[in-house]
C-alpha cells in the first residue's frame, strides 16, 4: 500500500512539473493587445509588399488584390472583422508588427527561423516548394526514377539548382537548361524532355493556362507561406490558425489558390 | 569491504562525466590549413565578396575559401571591423581575420580588407549623444589610424590591400550625418599615412563609393560622381592607390551604356572619366562590389538566366579594361539565409549547395564542368 501510495505520489509530481510550463505561461502571460484591439476596432489591420503577383498588388485605385488579399479578408470575416492592408516594403514586413502599425503581415512570407524569438507564424495556407511536372501518362513519380531521363528547368533557377543536386548524387540524369519555366513546361510536353522542375506557383499557373496534358507528380521541396504576428500576439495567432484550420477544410483555401494560380 | 563502495562512487562519477560530457554534442570537425594551392584561372581578375566575419566554425571558413578557389576567383574582399578587432583601445584580437586570411592565402586567392565599423569607445559617450557604429568624429581619426597601423603591420606580407571605410557618399555610411568628401579626405590622409608607416608595399584604396543619383543637399547621401571629384577638390589623390569601386548591374545588361542619370554595371567607365579628368589616369580601379540579383521578390532583379550570362560578361569586360585590376561580385554565401530577396545575390545556399551560377562561372574560369 504504501508503495502503492509513493507510485502514486512520484506520478502526481511527474504531472504536475509536466504542466507546470503552460500554467506558469497562463499565469503570466500578457493580454493580447492586438487580439484586444482588433475586437474593439472590428478591423484587422495587414501589412503586405504588394508588388508580387499573384499573391498581392495594389491598383491604381488603391485597392489591394492577389491571392494573399483574398486570404486575408476571409480570416478577418471568419474573426467577425474587416480586413485593412498597408503597403509596406518588404524589409518592414516585421517592423510594423513590432510598433502596432498592423496586427498581420501575409506576404508571400517564408519562415525564417531567426525570427521566432520577437515574433511568430501561423500555419502554412500556401506551399511554393519545387515540384516535379510530368505528362498525365508518365511513369515518373518522383526524384528517385529522374536516372535515364531529360529534366528540363528555368537555366539558374531554384529548380536547376536542385537537378544540379540529383545530377552531382545520381548518374544518368540529363539536363535540358532553358530560359524560363515556361520553356521547361513546352519541352515536356512536346518530348524532348521527361519532366521538368519548377516551383508550385508556375506549375499551377502554367497547367492551368498553357500545358492542360501536364500534371504535378511530385513534391520535391517545401517552402511554406505562412503569416507573421508579434509575438505576444497569443490569441490572434490561435484564432488565424483557427480560421485557416476551418478555409482548409471547408475548401475555401484552396478555391482561393485555384482562383489565382489554377487547379 | 570498502573497495566495492569506492568502484561504486568511481563508476557514478564516471558516469556523471559521461553525462556532461554527452549534453556538449560533438565537437565540430577539426581544421588545419591547407597545403598551399593555386587558382587555375582563365581570368585572374575574377574576384568575389565574401561574408566570413560574421562566420564563426573554422571549417565554414575554409570549405568557404576552398570553393572560391575551385570556382577560378583569384581575389575576395572581406570586412574587418575595427570594432570587433580592437574591442578596447589598443587591445587586439586577430584571431578570426586570422582564420580568414591564413585559409585564403593557403587557397592561393588574394585579400582586399575593407576596414570599418566604429567601436564603442571611439565613438561619444551614448548617455550624452547616440551615434551609430559609423559614425567617427575628426577628434578620432587618429585612433582609426592607430588601427590601420596596427593592421597593415600584423598582415604585412599578407594583406596587401586595403579599403578605407565603405561607401561614405551615404549618409547612413558616414553615421546618419550629412556626407562630407572633404572630411573623407581627411580621414583618409591619416589612414594614408599611418598605412605607408606600417608597410609602404601596402596598396591603399579610398572611395568604395555607393552608386546613388543622390543630388546635392539630399540627407541621403549624394551621388558618387559628384563625390568623387569633390574628393579631387579636396587633395584627396595623394592618399590612395587605387580607386575602390561599387556598380550594381540592377536590372539592367552589362553592356547597357553609361549616362549619368542611371545606374548601371558601366557606370565604372563614368568613374574611370573623372579620374582622368583630374589627371589621375594611372590610378587602377578595383571594383570591389557589383552583381547582379535574381530574386522574383525584387523590383531591381533579372531573371537567373540573365544573372548568369551578365556576371560572365562583366568578369570579361573586367578582363578586358586595362586599368581594371579585379571585379568582385556581391555576395559568395552569407552564414544565414535573409529569407528575404538578399538572398538572390548568393552564390552559394547557407549549406553550401551551390547555386546553378557558381558552376557557371566556374566552367567559364576554370574549364571545368562540374
Amino acid at each position: 500500500m504504501k508503495r502503492l501510495v509513493s507510485l502514486a505520489f512520484l506520478a502526481g509530481l511527474w504531472l504536475a512539473l509536466w504542466a507546470l510550463p503552460d500554467v506558469a505561461d497562463r499565469l503570466t502571460r500578457k493580454p493580447d493587445e492586438v487580439w484586444a484591439r482588433l475586437h474593439a476596432s472590428g478591423v484587422m489591420h495587414f501589412a503586405t509588399e504588394a508588388t508580387f503577383h499573384p499573391f498581392e498588388g495594389v491598383g491604381s485605385d488603391g485597392i489591394f488584390y492577389g491571392l494573399d488579399i483574398d486570404v486575408a479578408r476571409e480570416i478577418a470575416r471568419r474573426l467577425g472583422a474587416q480586413a485593412g492592408f498597408r503597403n509596406v516594403g518588404i524589409d518592414g514586413l516585421y517592423d510594423v508588427l513590432r510598433v502596432g502599425q498592423a496586427d498581420a503581415s501575409i506576404s508571400a512570407m517564408p519562415i525564417d527561423p531567426g525570427r521566432l524569438e520577437k515574433w511568430a507564424y501561423s500555419r502554412p495556407y500556401f506551399d511554393d516548394g519545387l515540384v516535379l511536372v510530368t505528362s498525365s501518362d508518365s511513369g515518373l513519380h518522383d526524384a528517385g526514377d529522374l536516372p535515364g531521363h531529360t529534366i528540363a528547368v528555368e537555366l539558374g533557377s531554384d529548380g536547376d539548382t536542385r537537378l544540379r543536386y540529383y545530377q552531382r548524387r545520381a548518374a544518368g540524369i540529363a539536363a535540358a537548361q532553358l530560359d524560363s519555366a515556361s520553356d521547361a513546361l513546352a519541352a515536356v510536353e512536346d518530348g524532348r524532355a521527361d519532366a521538368a522542375i519548377v516551383d508550385t506557383l508556375a506549375a499551377r499557373h502554367l497547367i492551368a493556362t498553357r500545358f492542360d496534358g501536364l500534371r504535378i507528380a511530385a513534391r520535391l521541396t517545401s517552402e511554406p507561406y505562412v503569416i507573421a504576428v508579434w509575438g505576444e500576439s497569443v490569441d490572434l495567432l490561435a484564432a488565424i490558425n483557427g480560421a485557416l484550420d476551418e478555409m482548409e477544410r471547408d475548401g475555401t483555401l484552396e478555391r482561393i489558390i485555384a482562383e489565382w494560380m489554377g487547379k | 569491504m570498502r573497495r566495492p563502495v569506492r568502484f561504486a562512487w568511481a563508476f557514478r562519477i564516471l558516469l556523471l562525466l559521461v553525462c556532461l560530457w554527452s549534453i556538449q554534442g560533438p565537437p565540430g570537425p577539426l581544421t588545419s590549413i591547407d597545403p598551399p594551392q593555386t587558382v587555375r584561372t582563365r581570368n585572374p581578375k575574377i574576384g568575389v565578396h565574401t561574408r566570413l566575419t560574421d562566420e564563426v566554425p573554422p571549417w565554414k571558413i575554409q570549405r568557404t575559401l576552398r570553393l572560391v578557389r575551385e570556382m577560378g576567383a583569384s581575389w575576395i574582399v572581406e570586412f574587418v571591423p575595427w570594432a570587433y578587432l580592437e574591442p578596447l583601445k589598443g587591445d587586439f584580437n586577430w584571431e578570426h581575420t586570422d582564420q580568414i586570411v591564413d585559409h585564403a592565402l593557403s587557397q592561393g586567392v588574394t585579400v582586399i580588407a575593407r576596414l570599418g565599423l566604429v567601436p564603442a569607445w571611439a565613438r561619444p559617450d551614448p548617455r550624452e549623444r547616440e551615434t551609430t557604429f559609423n559614425y567617427l568624429d575628426a577628434e578620432h581619426y587618429a585612433d582609426f589610424g592607430d588601427f590601420v597601423y596596427a593592421f597593415v603591420a600584423h598582415y604585412r606580407g599578407r594583406v596587401r590591400h586595403i579599403v578605407i571605410w565603405n561607401e561614405p557618399n551615404l549618409s547612413f555610411e558616414w553615421g546618419i550625418r550629412p556626407v562630407s568628401a572633404q572630411e573623407y579626405v581627411d580621414l583618409l590622409r591619416v589612414a594614408y599615412a599611418r598605412a605607408k608607416e606600417a608597410d609602404s608595399g601596402v596598396v591603399v584604396l579610398a572611395g568604395a563609393l555607393a552608386p546613388t543619383l543622390e543630388p546635392e543637399g539630399s540627407p541621403a547621401g549624394l551621388s558618387d560622381l559628384l563625390y568623387l571629384q569633390q574628393m579631387y577638390d579636396a587633395g584627396g589623390a595623394a592618399y590612395f592607390d587605387g580607386l575602390a569601386v561599387h556598380t550594381y548591374g540592377l536590372a539592367a545588361p552589362t553592356s547597357e551604356a553609361p549616362d549619368p542619370s542611371r545606374l548601371n554595371f558601366r557606370r565604372v567607365e563614368l568613374m574611370r572619366e573623372i579620374m582622368l579628368q583630374n589627371g589621375d589616369g594611372g590610378t587602377p580601379v578595383y571594383i570591389t562590389e557589383t552583381g547582379w540579383n535574381d530574386s522574383p521578390r525584387w523590383s531591381n532583379a533579372v531573371a537567373p538566366a540573365e544573372r548568369i550570362a551578365y556576371t560572365i560578361e562583366a568578369y570579361e569586360w573586367a578582363a578586358s579594361q586595362p586599368w581594371v585590376e579585379m571585379l568582385a561580385m556581391w555576395a559568395f554565401r552569407f552564414p544565414q539565409p535573409a529569407h528575404t530577396y538578399q538572398d538572390g545575390w548568393t552564390w552559394l545556399k547557407d549549406d553550401f549547395e551551390p547555386k546553378p551560377i557558381y558552376g557557371e562561372v566556374q566552367r567559364y574560369a576554370t574549364g571545368i564542368d562540374n
